[in-house]
């Protein structure tokens, strides 16, 4: 029979299993009930040792990040925090589930009220005495206890609120960036746009696409046709932003020849998409293969190669 | 169109899990949950709902005549369709956010106190349902006691004279009882 062991159950519960790994699982407990019933204790144990703050930060940590996610967990969150208080409850006052322990604290008590008969004037006052100080520190302690659990609850509301709220900006921002990679994947590529004016000189505009966000599908080659009278070529290059303070970029013709290079070069930065506008002469254009380079410069001063793009430039009679 | 679960189809349903029809609903209750906590476990937020298609779809080939083996391997086949289709649909980013957010407004922190209040209330009420040895079992079982929360599960099925897993299989379907009952009363106190 397959065996799963409860901390590949408490990884998946915490989302820390590898797409493979969660599938083979998922597949285990539904065509398996002794595996889903399983799967089912280690929950309901991560739940109650969460309520009860026994999980290490590092689990608390995946909990809240992971698990949390799902308002049907949250909500059987919420119902083990009340049956985690009614237990303790049940445990200790309506002797629900008497354990060893509880029955020779009860044997002992006994004892005690057997040797009590022996003087039994005194020792009834005493009793009292003892039942009645017993009895007002424990409704002290019990106010003390209710106060610390509101508390606690409190905080715990508070802290599951703000996480849900940044899991909820997260999924907004991951949203909009996938709809800024969408719209940036659907531009014409090369898209040239020529400007002419008495005033200004004539630039095509060459966007080029790097990291993740260039469009593996098609495998074109961008071409940039130069047409008489255009001055100037801008190139526009936008990708993932590698977190760098500087970026250097460099132009190669097909040859390897070094046509330009830009030592300290700073994006300019929407959300996590990197912009990076360089104009350069139509003399550093000859025609034929080129290849844009963009390197992240590390904190030793080194460099990182973040994308090589590749383009073509057509002179055109 | 919308293809409904008849009696006909759930009854030829429970035979892939069981011959004894009142074994097979168990067992029909057990995958079902499983189901659902897949569905959960993928970022689904109408898990229920995604649960009812799988079977639904299973049923309805049964109908057509196709022949299972393999319930619970077929469900999960299913399963994973059903998964993917929604992961794909258009509305799935949508209701994700949706969802988080109506959940959002749903909790305020001056009601955090009252709302615990009416929890604790309402498991109450639930626990008072369940006979003696229920509520022995679960308080027992779900014990705060990590450090010997192994052993002491076994002892505890030693001495019910049963299996391990099937006292787990006990403890969760009165926790999941219990938690059913909660969120009806809640539900209730709500309206």
């Amino acid at each position: 029979m397959e065996s799963i062991t409860d901390k590949k159950i408490m990884y998946y519960m915490l989302g820390k299993l590898s797409e493979n790994e969660q599938a083979t699982l998922e597949k285990s407990f539904i065509s398996n009930p002794q595996i889903f019933a399983q799967v089912v204790d280690v929950e309901n144990d991560l739940i109650d040792d969460y309520v009860r703050g026994h999980l290490t930060p590092g689990e608390r940590e995946g909990f809240e990040q992971y698990f949390l996610t799902n308002p049907s967990r949250r909500q059987r969150v919420q119902i083990a925090e009340a049956l985690s208080s009614r237990f303790g409850q049940a445990v200790t006052t309506s002797g629900i589930a008497s354990t060893t322990d509880n029955r020779s604290v009860s044997r002992r008590l006994l004892a005690q009220i057997r040797i009590l008969h022996t003087a039994p004037g005194l020792i009834a006052a005493l009793a009292t005495l003892l039942f009645t100080l017993g009895g007002a520190w424990l409704f002290n302690e019990t106010r003390r206890l209710a106060q610390e659990v509101r508390v606690t609850r409190t905080e715990g509301a508070r802290r599951e609120r703000e996480l849900t709220q940044q899991i909820a900006d997260e999924r907004r921002r991951n949203s909009q960036l996938a709809g800024e990679i969408e719209r940036l994947r659907n531009l014409p590529i090369p898209q040239i746009a020529p400007s002419r004016s008495s005033s200004t000189p004539a630039i095509a505009t060459l966007f080029l696409l790097g990291g993740a966000l260039r469009d593996t599908g098609t495998g074109a080659i961008p071409r940039l046709i130069i047409s008489p009278g255009l001055e100037q070529v801008r190139i526009v290059f936008k990708m993932e932003d590698g977190g760098y303070q500087k970026y250097r970029a460099e132009l190669q013709s097909e040859s390897g020849e070094l046509i330009w290079r830009q030592g300290v070069l700073k994006p300019r930065l929407i959300r996590s998409v990197a912009t990076f506008t360089i104009t350069l002469p139509i003399s550093k254009f000859t025609g034929g293969s080129y290849t844009f380079t963009i390197s992240g410069v590390n904190k030793s001063g080194g460099l990182d190669t973040l994308s090589k793009s590749s383009f073509r430039v057509e002179k055109q009679s | 169109m919308n293809w409904v679960l008849t009696e006909e189809s759930l009854g030829k349903l429970l035979d892939c899990f069981d011959a004894d029809h009142n074994l097979a609903g168990e067992k029909y209750e057990d995958l079902r949950r499983a189901l659902s906590r897949f569905f959960e476990g993928r970022g689904i937020f109408f898990h229920e709902e995604c649960t009812d298609e799988v079977f639904d779809r299973v049923a309805r080939r049964l109908v057509e005549g196709v022949e299972i083996r393999n319930i619970y391997s077929y469900c999960y086949e299913v399963a994973r369709l059903v998964l993917l289709e929604r992961i794909k649909s258009s509305e799935y980013r949508n209701v994700s956010i949706e969802a988080h957010n109506s959940d959002l407004s749903a909790t305020d922190i001056g009601d955090e106190l009252a709302e615990m209040e009416r929890r604790l209330r309402c498991l109450d009420a639930c626990l008072q349902q369940l006979p003696p040895e229920s509520r022995l079992l679960i308080t027992e079982y779900y014990q705060d006691d990590r450090r010997n929360r192994i052993t002491r599960r076994q002892s505890m099925a030693d001495r019910l004279g049963i299996r391990r897993d099937a006292l787990a299989n006990r403890a969760q379907r009165l926790r999941s009882k219990l938690e059913q009952c909660i969120v009806r009363c809640l539900k209730k106190d709500a309206v």
